[in-house]
């Protein structure tokens, strides 16, 4: 008879190990570092295929005495994962045939990658879905939604973005689609597709737990990237514990640094990234650097939990985006009056009592930001200035109103259009309007209003940043609206900065969270080195000059 | 080709560089990767005997550069660093790649000096 080590027996949804001798327990913790290290002779697993197949296999090296139900079980759970793995490998292979799907409209069809999101999906019942702004995610998820299954849905988006979802949904399917209204519930009418806005998820909150919605899909899901520290968050969670297909897209789910995914995948498989005290302790460098972002991509791709596609995976042309880095010279009587009231401030965040160092140092940091902002706005307007004399049109980023001022003061003549936080949804869809219909040249955007913003591809391939956000994603969700199908120029960003002031230590901060969300999204990738290239606007200046002289002449 | 011409190059190759902003031993082995594949020539962990070694020696017409890559640095002791550096007759000017916001005196030891922002890269 073999020697056993220990016995494994079935309790309801659990694996309990008992008896495990001090040898075999230590193995056991090396292998399971999940296994609480004070525990000793008894151990729990949850009994998914998952923890079966990795059971299976430390009792080849360790057998233990079990019940011939409980080994039937627990082999039954091994095949599962393995052909659960082997059936997920099949779907990511090229010559993967997808099942046809009804319920298109005519005309329309599910892209060959986007199948292998939807049937992955379908397979893994979690995913994140990274794939590149502009290869149709929404389509991804409208398609899965086509598989009986899922249905009925819930699908949560930012707040500007639940009409598109309801055209492009009835655009491309037959599904039927139900906009929520309000934060109170009510009795929902029958649909295929319940769309939520984020901010309504918290009033719907308790009628999550009654498993109504098979499936939820988020839309730019690093929304919920503070996890359960916003009403959102645990409004979200419920819904998905109580799903069963989870699917989150975004093309930048980590806005800021790598800790955040474990966040994001609290509401799409809570398992795989373990408690937030493993988290920290297997993945972390500090409490949100992960200390290495690339293996934690490659596990989450093994995993297959995240899914992501570039332009150039699946095959579409796309030339690299020019980003030319200018040196702006800042008025320096703006940052000295700062400099007075920093000082003061500078002086709270040494000596005064917790609290107000606290809140000084904030004040410091965006007063800093602030007075930045303005004392180069002069200089933004006069480079804006060069590309609009040449008939250039002009996207504008920036993110206080007073710089908005300036800009507005001194580019009165181009009549700008305005698309900020200060606009009501009406006066932002004329500025677009105007903008697009080519009234004016230059649209004035703030950097945290353009997400999801379609139609301005057709008109602009500029755009310039004259101001920085903390986040590297916001500056790309920024190109975003230009860079996308039905783009047909190549894209020129110019971010303009001081020297002084706040910028020269926010570029580092963006170069730190830039390089960790690389890591994790494009793992493996081979770095590449910026685009730049400043000969067009070299001409354009040369071109502007030269007219200047010539009106002088004149 | 003018010396200040070459260096200007090999600023504006540095500048556009995208490397790992936080480890740092990874940053280097990245950059001189990149070096070796723009055909740079350099040499990694250069000697400079008493002043310490520079991670890397970059010759650009003739001109020595120092060049020194640093994730986090301490703007003093990094300077001091530096200032050793500077002393070498094998180095003829410095440069410093770093990750936190600083700025260095034109000239060091009468010998030309600039900082790279390692965030810049990314944008």
């Amino acid at each position: 008879m073999t020697k056993t080590y220990g016995s494994l027996a079935r309790e309801g949804d659990l694996w309990r190990m008992g008896d495990v001798p001090p040898h075999v327990a230590i193995r056991l913790k090396q292998l399971f570092p999940r296994v609480p290290k004070w525990q000793t002779g008894t151990f729990t697993f949850p009994a998914d295929a998952a923890h079966g197949a990795d059971l299976s296999w430390f009792l080849m090296r360790y057998p233990m005495a079990m019940s011939l139900d409980d080994r039937i079980s627990l082999d039954g759970e091994r095949q599962q994962f393995e052909s659960d793995r082997a059936a997920m490998e099949a779907i990511l292979r090229p010559d993967y045939r997808p099942a046809e799907r009804l319920g298109l409209r005519e005309g329309q069809v599910i892209r060959h990658y986007q199948a292998q999101a939807i049937d992955l999906t379908l397979a893994r019942k979690a995913l994140l879905l990274g794939d590149d702004v502009g290869l149709g995610k929404t389509y991804s998820a409208a398609g899965l939604m086509l598989d009986k299954r899922t249905l009925p849905a819930a699908v949560v988006v930012e707040t500007h973005l639940q009409r598109q979802w309801e055209q492009k949904l009835t655009e491309f399917t037959t599904l039927t689609v139900h906009r929520i209204r309000g934060t109170k519930p009510y009795d929902l009418p029958p649909a295929d597709v319940y769309l939520f806005k984020y901010s309504q998820l918290l009033g719907w909150i308790d009628t999550f737990e009654d498993g109504f919605f098979k499936t939820v899909a988020y839309d730019e899901v690093q929304q919920l990237r503070t996890g359960l520290n916003s009403g959102k968050g645990q409004a979200a969670k419920r819904l998905s514990d109580a799903a069963e297909y989870r699917l989150g897209l975004s093309a930048t789910p980590i806005y800021n640094y790598g800790a955040e995914i474990w966040n994001i995948m609290l509401f799409l498989d809570d398992s795989v990234l373990g408690t937030w005290n493993d988290f920290q302790r297997e993945w972390l460098a500090d409490d949100r650097q992960v200390a290495d972002p690339e293996a934690l991509g490659s596990y989450l791709r093994e995993q297959n939990v995240m899914l992501r596609r570039t332009k150039r995976d699946v095959g579409q042309q796309v030339p690299p985006i020019n980003t030319i880095v200018e040196q702006i010279e800042p008025d320096s009587s703006t940052l000295k009056s700062v400099e007075d009231l920093a000082r003061q401030l500078a002086l709270k965040t040494t000596t005064g009592t917790f609290m107000e160092r606290g809140r000084a140092g904030r004040e410091l940091d965006l007063l800093m930001r602030h007075a930045t902002g303005v004392s180069k706005a002069l200089n933004v307007a006069r480079y804006v200035r060069i590309l609009l004399e040449a008939g250039v049109p002009v996207l504008l980023a920036g993110w206080h109103r007073d710089v908005y001022d300036i800009w507005l003061r001194e580019l009165r003549e181009f009549a700008p259009a305005m698309y900020t936080g200060s606009e009501s949804d009406a006066q932002k869809a004329e500025s677009k309007r105007r903008f697009v219909e080519g009234e004016t040249n230059l649209l004035i955007i703030s950097l945290r209003s353009g997400a999801g913003l379609d139609g301005l591809q057709y008109r602009c391939s500029t755009v310039v940043f004259g101001e920085l956000d903390w986040s590297p994603k916001v500056h790309e969700q920024i190109i975003g609206r230009l860079d996308r199908e039905g783009q047909l120029e190549s894209i020129t960003a110019a971010y303009l900065n001081t020297d002084d002031g706040a910028d020269p230590p926010m570029v580092e901060i963006l170069g730190v969270k830039s390089s960790q969300s690389t890591g994790i999204v494009d793992p493996g990738r081979q770095l590449q080195a910026r685009h730049s290239d400043k000969s067009r606007i070299q001409a354009l200046a040369e071109q502007f000059l030269s007219s200047k002289k010539r009106q002088k002449a004149a | 080709m003018s010396h200040t011409y070459q260096i200007g190059q090999l600023i504006d190759f540095l500048q556009r560089q995208r490397l790992d902003a936080v480890r740092e031993k990874r940053a280097q082995a990245q950059l001189s990767d990149a070096l070796t594949a723009e055909g740079w020539s350099f040499k990694r962990e250069y000697p400079l005997g008493e002043q310490g070694v520079v991670d890397f020696l970059v010759e650009v017409g003739g001109c020595r550069v120092a060049l020194e890559l640093k994730a986090k640095a301490q703007r003093m002791r990094i300077y001091r660093q530096l200032e050793r550096y500077a002393e070498h007759p094998d180095v003829d000017c410095l440069l410093l790649l770093t990750g936190t916001a600083m700025a260095l005196p034109a000239t060091i030891h009468g010998k030309p000096a600039g900082v790279i922002s390692l965030g810049g890269g990314w944008l």
